[in-house]
C-alpha cells in the first residue's frame, strides 16, 4: 500500500499541469476564466473548435443563422503575474460572385493580471480583459467593429488537496460589453478535479451563468495538450495546442 | 558623397581591437553556409484565408579575422502568393562589415554593400554601454535602392536615415526595454518603443510604434534560436540559420518605422554586435550556441 501511495505522490511531483480556458488560449477553465496563471515563461499555440451555441448571438451570423468556428491563438506567460493572448476567430462572410464561407477573421488581445498569489487560506486573485483592441479585415468597414468577445472579470480560485486529489474552486464576475452577450455577465464559477493516480489530467464542471459545462483536458508528451466539452450534454466542443516553457523548465505543482 | 567617404576611411583606417577577448577571437576563423526560412503571411481578402510567402534564405558568413565579415544571402521563393514581384530568386544581401570600439566608450559597427529590403550603400550602428543596465544607440545609414526582383533596378545613393535612443535592461529578469527615434527606410519620421524578455534561446517582446506616414500601430515578435545549439570548430560549417523571426503587426503596416538589416542573421536577442566584442544586455546570459572542442588525449 506504501509502494502504492509512493507512486501516486510521485506521478503527482513528476506532472506537469497546464490549464486552459481554451477556446481563447488563456489559462481558466471552459469558458469561465479562473485565478490560476500558467507558469512562467509558459507559452502555447493553438487551435479550439467552438461550438455554435457557445458563440456570440449576433456578428457570427451567415444567412440569418448561427455557425460552428474556429479560432486560433498564441499565449505567452512572461512572467509569473502576467499573461497575454492573441486570438483569431474565423467569420463567414458572403463575398462577390458564388464565394461564400469562412474567410474573414475577427482578432482580439487577452491580458489576465494576478496581483494576489493563492496563500494558504487566502484564494489567488486575477483581473483580466479579453478582446482588449479588436482589429478587423482590411476590407471592413467601422461599423464591423463590434468587440464580440469583449468581458472584464475578476476571479478568485483556491486549491484543495485530499490525499493528493487535487481541486480547485473558483467564483469569477465578469461582464460582457456587449448585450448580446449578457446571458454570461455576473457570477460565474466552477469546479475542477485532478487525481493524484492521473495529475496530467484535470475534470472540470462549471456554470457560465446561462448553460452548464462539463469537460476534460489532459497535458501529453509534456506538450500537446488537448481540451473537450460539452455544453448542456448535447453541444461538444475541443481544442488542440502545443504547449511548451519558454526556461526549459516544467514545474511540478 | 562626402559621408560615404568618410565613413569608408573610417572603415579603413581602424585599429586594432584592445579587447583580449577580441584577440582571441581574430584566431577563429570560419566561413558558415546557413539556410533559414522567411515566413510570411498577410490577411488581406476573404477570397483565402491567408496569404503566404514562403522563402528560403540561403546565405554565408565569412569571419576572416581582426573582427571582418563577409556577408551574403540569397532569397529563394517556394510558395508565393504575394504576387509576380516576389516571384524570382534573388541577391537579398552582400556586406562587408567590421566591428570596433571607438575610445572604449562606443563599440561599433560600419558595414558597406548591399543590405536588406533592397537597399545598398553604408551604415554604421553605435552602441555606447553607461553601466550594466542603461546603454545609448544609433544607426546612421545613407543608402539607395537596390533590387533583382524585376531584372536590374537601382537609384543613386540620396537617403540618410538615422535613429536614436536608448535602451534599460535589467539583468536580474533579462527585460530590456528599448526606445528610438529617427527617419527610417522609407523616409518615415517615427518612434519605436518595445519591450522584450529575453528566455532560454527566444525572446519575445510588444512592440508600439508611431509613424509620420501611417500612424499607430503595434504587435509582438519572436525571435527563437534555432538549435543545433553546439557548433564544431571547423574552418567551413554548414548549418541551419541561426534564428527563426515571427513578427504579428495589428494593422500591418509593414513599412513604417523599419529599418534594413545588414546582417543576413540579424535578430532582436542577439543585437547588432557579436558576443566576443560587447557584452551587454542578453550577451550576459548564457550561450544560445557554443562550440564543441575536441578534447586531446595524450
Amino acid at each position: 500500500m506504501k509502494r502504492i501511495f509512493f507512486l501516486f505522490a510521485l506521478c503527482a511531483l513528476c506532472a506537469f499541469a497546464s490549464r486552459a480556458q481554451q477556446y481563447t488560449g488563456m489559462s481558466g477553465m471552459l469558458h469561465i476564466p479562473s485565478a490560476e496563471m500558467h507558469d512562467e515563461g509558459d507559452a502555447r499555440i493553438g487551435a479550439h473548435f467552438i461550438n455554435k451555441n457557445m458563440m456570440p448571438d449576433t456578428g457570427f451570423l451567415y444567412e440569418g443563422a448561427k455557425y460552428h468556428s474556429i479560432d486560433y491563438y498564441v499565449d505567452i506567460t512572461p512572467f509569473s503575474w502576467i499573461e497575454m493572448a492573441f486570438t483569431c476567430t474565423e467569420r463567414k462572410t458572403k463575398g462577390s460572385g458564388d464565394f461564400g464561407g469562412y474567410g474573414r477573421k475577427d482578432r482580439y488581445l487577452s491580458l489576465k493580471i494576478r496581483p494576489f498569489r493563492e496563500g494558504e487560506y487566502m484564494p489567488a486573485i486575477a483581473l483580466g480583459w479579453n478582446d482588449v483592441g479588436t482589429t478587423i479585415d482590411e476590407s471592413a468597414t467601422r461599423s464591423d467593429v463590434q468587440l464580440y468577445f469583449r468581458n472584464y472579470y475578476v476571479a478568485a480560485s483556491k486549491h484543495f488537496f485530499f490525499s493528493g486529489h487535487q481541486f480547485e474552486l473558483t467564483m469569477s464576475y465578469r461582464h460582457f460589453s456587449r448585450h448580446y452577450n449578457s446571458k454570461w455577465n455576473g457570477l460565474v464559477g466552477g469546479v475542477t478535479y485532478r487525481p493524484a493516480f492521473w495529475p496530467k489530467a484535470r475534470a472540470i464542471v462549471e456554470y457560465t451563468g446561462n448553460d452548464l459545462l462539463v469537460g476534460m483536458d489532459i497535458l501529453l508528451w509534456r506538450h500537446l495538450f488537448l481540451q473537450a466539452s460539452i455544453k448542456d450534454f448535447q453541444y461538444p466542443s475541443f481544442g488542440i495546442s502545443y504547449h511548451t516553457n519558454l526556461f526549459g523548465k516544467y514545474y511540478s505543482y | 558623397m562626402h559621408l560615404t567617404t568618410l565613413i569608408l576611411a573610417i572603415l579603413f583606417l581602424l585599429k586594432s581591437p584592445s579587447s583580449s577577448c577580441l584577440q582571441a577571437q581574430d584566431t577563429n576563423r570560419h566561413l558558415d553556409f546557413f539556410v533559414g526560412v522567411d515566413f510570411n503571411y498577410r490577411d488581406i481578402n476573404y477570397v483565402r484565408q491567408w496569404d503566404v510567402l514562403l522563402n528560403l534564405t540561403p546565405g554565408f558568413k565569412y569571419d576572416f579575422g581582426h573582427n571582418w565579415m563577409l556577408s551574403g544571402q540569397a532569397i529563394v521563393p517556394i510558395i508565393n502568393q504575394y504576387g509576380n514581384y516576389y516571384e524570382r530568386p534573388r541577391l537579398n544581401m552582400a556586406v562587408l562589415s567590421k566591428e570596433f570600439w571607438l575610445a572604449d566608450i562606443i563599440c561599433a559597427k560600419a558595414s558597406a554593400g548591399w543590405f536588406g529590403m533592397s537597399r545598398y550603400g553604408v551604415d554604421a550602428k553605435l552602441f555606447a554601454p553607461l553601466s550594466e543596465w542603461v546603454a545609448v544607440e544609433s544607426q546612421l545609414g545613407y543608402t539607395g535602392y537596390v533590387s533583382m526582383a524585376t531584372g536590374w533596378e537601382m537609384s543613386p545613393m540620396d537617403r540618410f536615415t538615422w535613429t536614436f535612443g536608448g535602451d534599460l535592461y535589467f539583468p536580474e529578469y533579462n527585460v530590456q526595454l528599448r526606445g528610438i527615434i529617427g527617419r527610417f527606410v522609407y523616409g518615415d519620421f517615427g518612434i519605436l518603443c518595445e519591450g522584450m524578455r529575453h528566455f532560454k534561446h527566444t525572446t519575445v517582446s510588444l512592440f508600439g510604434k508611431l509613424s509620420s506616414a501611417d500612424g499607430l500601430d503595434a504587435g509582438f515578435k519572436a525571435a527563437i534560436m534555432v538549435p543545433p545549439y553546439h557548433r564544431s570548430t571547423r574552418m567551413v560549417r554548414i548549418r541551419p540559420a541561426s534564428n527563426f523571426r515571427f513578427t504579428s503587426i495589428i494593422k500591418y503596416h509593414q513599412h513604417s518605422v523599419r529599418m534594413y538589416p545588414t546582417d543576413p542573421e540579424e535578430n532582436e536577442r542577439e543585437g547588432w554586435f557579436t558576443r566576443p566584442i560587447l557584452r551587454w544586455g542578453s550577451h550576459n546570459m548564457e550561450a544560445d550556441f557554443t562550440t564543441l572542442r575536441k578534447e586531446v588525449s595524450e
